[in-house]
C-alpha cells in the first residue's frame, strides 16, 4: 500500500481536498485507531468509517483504478488534520457545551467545564487507554471510528450530545448538524460522506443541576477496552422525583441507544434501592431483546445489571456522597469504593 | 498546504532532545521508526507497534505519547524529547538516578517508557499520591517487577526533585 501525506493549514483546505480526494483519504487526528489499522494484515485499507460512494471502490478495498504509478497500485492519502487548532476548543455557551472535534480524552477529561456540566462524558474520556493514549486521541475519532466498544458515545448519547459535521459545498464551508446517535449507524461504521468532516460535539446545558455517569468495565484498570459500561443521565424535582432520565449501555447494542423501557421505570418515581433494582434489570432485558441470547449472556446480562445499579444509583443521587465515576475520575470526588458497597446491599436485600 | 506523495519525502522541522532538526521522511513513517533508523536514538523501543504496551513513549510538547502512533510527518514544528534527552552531559535526571537507587531496572526494556512518563507526571505534579504516579504509569507495562519498586523511585525522585534528598549512597 502506497501513502502520501497532505496537511491542510485551514479547515477550509481540509474539506475542499475531502470534496475532490475524500474517497482515497483517511483523516488523520490523533491516530490511535488509525495508525493501528494501517498495520492490519489485509493490506488494503479498508476505508470503514466513512460511507462508500458507489463506484469508487472496488470490492473490499482501495486499488481499482486508483492515482498510483504504472504498477496500477493505489495510494491512500493520509490527511493530517492534527495541526488545526480551531478544532481544539471547549467552550461554554448559554444554552450548550461545545468540544472541537480535535480536543484530546485529556483535554476533555480534565477540563472543569466538562467535568461540572458534563461529568459522564469527563469519565469516559478518562477511561479510554492509559496517559499516552489519551494525550493523542480524539473526541471527533472515538466518534468517526464508532467502536462499538467507544468509551465517548454512550456517555454523548445520554448527554443529548450533536456532532457538527462540515463539507465544502458552493464555495464555502457547509455545516450540518445530527444527534451523535444518529451518526453512528452501526459497528464501524457512520453516517459520514467521504467529503465530510466532524468539527465539533455540542453538549445542551439545559438542566444545571442534571447529574451523569459513565460507569466502564474492562478486563483490567488501564489500557482496556470497555467490556461492558453504562451511561446514565437524570434531573430530579425539587421533591426528589425523576423528571427526566436517560440510559446508554456501551459495548452492549450494536450501535449506541437508549434503553427507554429502563428509563420509563424510574420516570416520576422518587428514587429508592427498589426502584434502582427494577430498572437495572430492565437494561439487561433490553439488551438481550436487542441482541438475542449469545454465548456470552449468561456472563453480559448480571454485569451489565450490575453497571447499571451503580450508574442509575449515583445519578439519582443515592450512592455515598459523590459516589460517581470510576476508578481514578470522579467528577466530585467519587467514591468507587462506596458505589460498590451500595450495590453489594442492594444485592443483599434482593436476595441475589 | 503541504502535499507529498508516497515517491516524495515530507520535509519536518522540529526540535529533537533539545535542538533544531530537520529531516526528510517517508510519508507513512512513524515516528519510532525516524528516531530509532534515522538517529539511531535506540533508547525509545517497539514493543508491541499498536500503542498498548508504552516502551515506544517519548514526549511531545511535554506529554507522553506512544511514538509507534505518531506519523513522524506530524512533529513538524513541535518538540521531542527521547530518554537519551533526559541525561545532561552524562549526569543522569533524577528520575533515573532513583529507578537505579530502588532497583526498578530489570530487564530495562520498559526503562525508557517509564522514566519518561514519570518525569512527565513530576513536571506537573512533584508530589504526586501512589494512586496519582500508578496512574501516570498506566500506559506502560512491565512484565519483570511487578511494579512496586517503580512507583516507589518515583516517589524517591519526588522527594529529590522538591529538595527532601535522602542522604547516603550516590549509586
Amino acid at each position: 500500500m502506497r501513502y502520501g501525506y497532505v496537511r491542510p493549514d485551514s479547515l477550509p483546505e481540509a474539506l475542499r481536498w475531502l470534496a475532490q480526494r475524500g474517497s482515497e483519504t483517511r483523516v488523520l487526528a490523533g491516530g490511535t485507531d488509525l495508525m493501528v489499522q494501517l498495520r492490519q494484515k489485509s493490506g488494503d485499507l479498508v476505508i470503514k468509517s466513512r460511507v462508500l460512494e458507489p463506484g469508487t471502490l472496488a470490492g473490499d478495498g482501495i486499488g481499482a483504478g486508483g492515482g498510483g504509478g504504472g504498477t496500477g497500485e493505489a495510494q491512500i492519502w493520509l490527511m493530517d488534520i492534527s495541526g488545526l487548532s480551531e478544532l481544539r476548543g471547549i467552550s461554554e455557551f448559554v444554552d450548550r457545551l461545545e468540544i472541537g472535534a480535535l480536543a484530546t480524552h485529556t483535554r476533555i477529561s480534565e477540563s472543569i467545564l466538562v467535568r461540572q456540566r458534563a461529568c459522564a462524558l469527563a469519565e469516559a474520556c478518562a477511561s479510554i487507554g492509559g496517559p499516552q493514549i489519551r494525550n493523542r486521541g480524539t473526541i471527533g475519532g472515538n466518534i468517526a471510528n464508532a467502536s462499538p466498544a467507544a468509551d465517548t458515545l454512550p456517555a454523548l448519547v445520554v448527554l443529548d450530545a450533536a456532532a457538527a459535521v462540515a463539507r465544502w459545498e458552493d464555495g464555502r464551508v457547509k455545516v450540518r448538524e445530527l444527534p451523535v446517535a444518529g451518526l453512528v449507524t452501526g459497528p464501524y461504521q457512520t453516517a459520514l460522506a467521504s467529503d465530510e468532516l466532524i468539527v465539533s460535539v455540542r453538549i445542551p446545558l439545559l438542566a444545571a443541576e442534571a447529574r451523569s455517569a459513565y460507569i466502564k468495565l474492562g478486563r483490567r484498570n488501564a489500557m482496556s477496552i470497555s467490556r461492558l459500561a453504562v451511561a446514565a443521565w437524570a434531573v430530579l424535582a425539587d421533591d426528589g422525583r425523576v423528571t427526566d432520565v436517560r440510559i446508554c449501555p456501551g459495548s452492549a447494542t450494536p450501535r449506541p441507544m437508549r434503553f427507554s423501557q429502563a428509563e420509563k421505570v424510574l420516570l416520576g418515581k422518587l428514587p429508592s434501592a427498589d426502584l434502582v433494582v427494577e430498572a437495572a434489570r430492565t437494561v439487561g432485558d433490553a439488551m438481550v431483546a436487542v441482541t438475542g441470547v449469545r454465548w456470552s449472556t449468561e456472563y453480559k446480562r448480571p454485569v451489565v445489571e450490575a453497571l447499571s445499579r451503580r450508574a442509575i444509583a449515583a445519578v439519582l443521587g443515592l450512592g455515598p456522597a459523590g459516589s460517581a465515576g470510576p476508578r481514578g475520575s470522579c467528577c466530585d470526588g467519587g467514591d468507587r469504593d462506596g458505589l460498590r458497597r451500595l450495590d453489594g446491599v442492594i444485592e443483599r436485600e434482593n436476595g441475589r | 498546504m503541504q502535499e507529498v506523495r508516497h515517491t516524495e519525502r515530507v520535509s519536518i522541522s522540529f526540535t529533537l532532545n533539545g535542538r533544531p532538526t530537520q529531516v526528510d521522511v517517508k510519508p507513512n513513517s512513524r515516528l519510532l521508526d525516524v528516531l530509532r533508523d534515522d538517529f539511531g536514538l535506540t533508547g525509545t523501543k517497539e514493543g508491541c507497534g499498536v500503542g498498548e504496551c508504552g516502551a515506544c513513549t517519548v514526549l511531545l510538547d511535554g506529554e507522553p505519547v506512544n511514538s509507534c502512533l505518531v506519523l513522524a510527518a506530524q512533529v513538524d514544528g513541535h518538540e521531542v524529547v527521547t530518554i537519551e534527552g533526559l541525561s545532561v552531559d552524562g549526569i543522569l535526571h533524577p528520575v533515573q538516578q532513583a529507578f537505579i537507587k530502588e532497583t526498578a531496572i530489570q530487564c530495562g526494556f520498559c526503562t525508557p517508557g517509564m522514566v519518561l512518563a514519570a518525569k512527565a507526571l513530576l513536571d506537573k505534579n512533584p508530589s504526586p499520591s501512589r494512586e496519582e504516579i500508578r496512574r501516570a504509569v498506566s500506559g506502560n507495562l512491565c512484565r519483570c517487577t511487578g511494579y512496586e519498586q517503580i512507583v516507589r523511585a518515583v516517589e524517591t525522585a519526588s522527594r529529590m526533585l522538591t529538595g527532601f534528598a535522602e542522604g547516603g549512597d550516590d549509586r
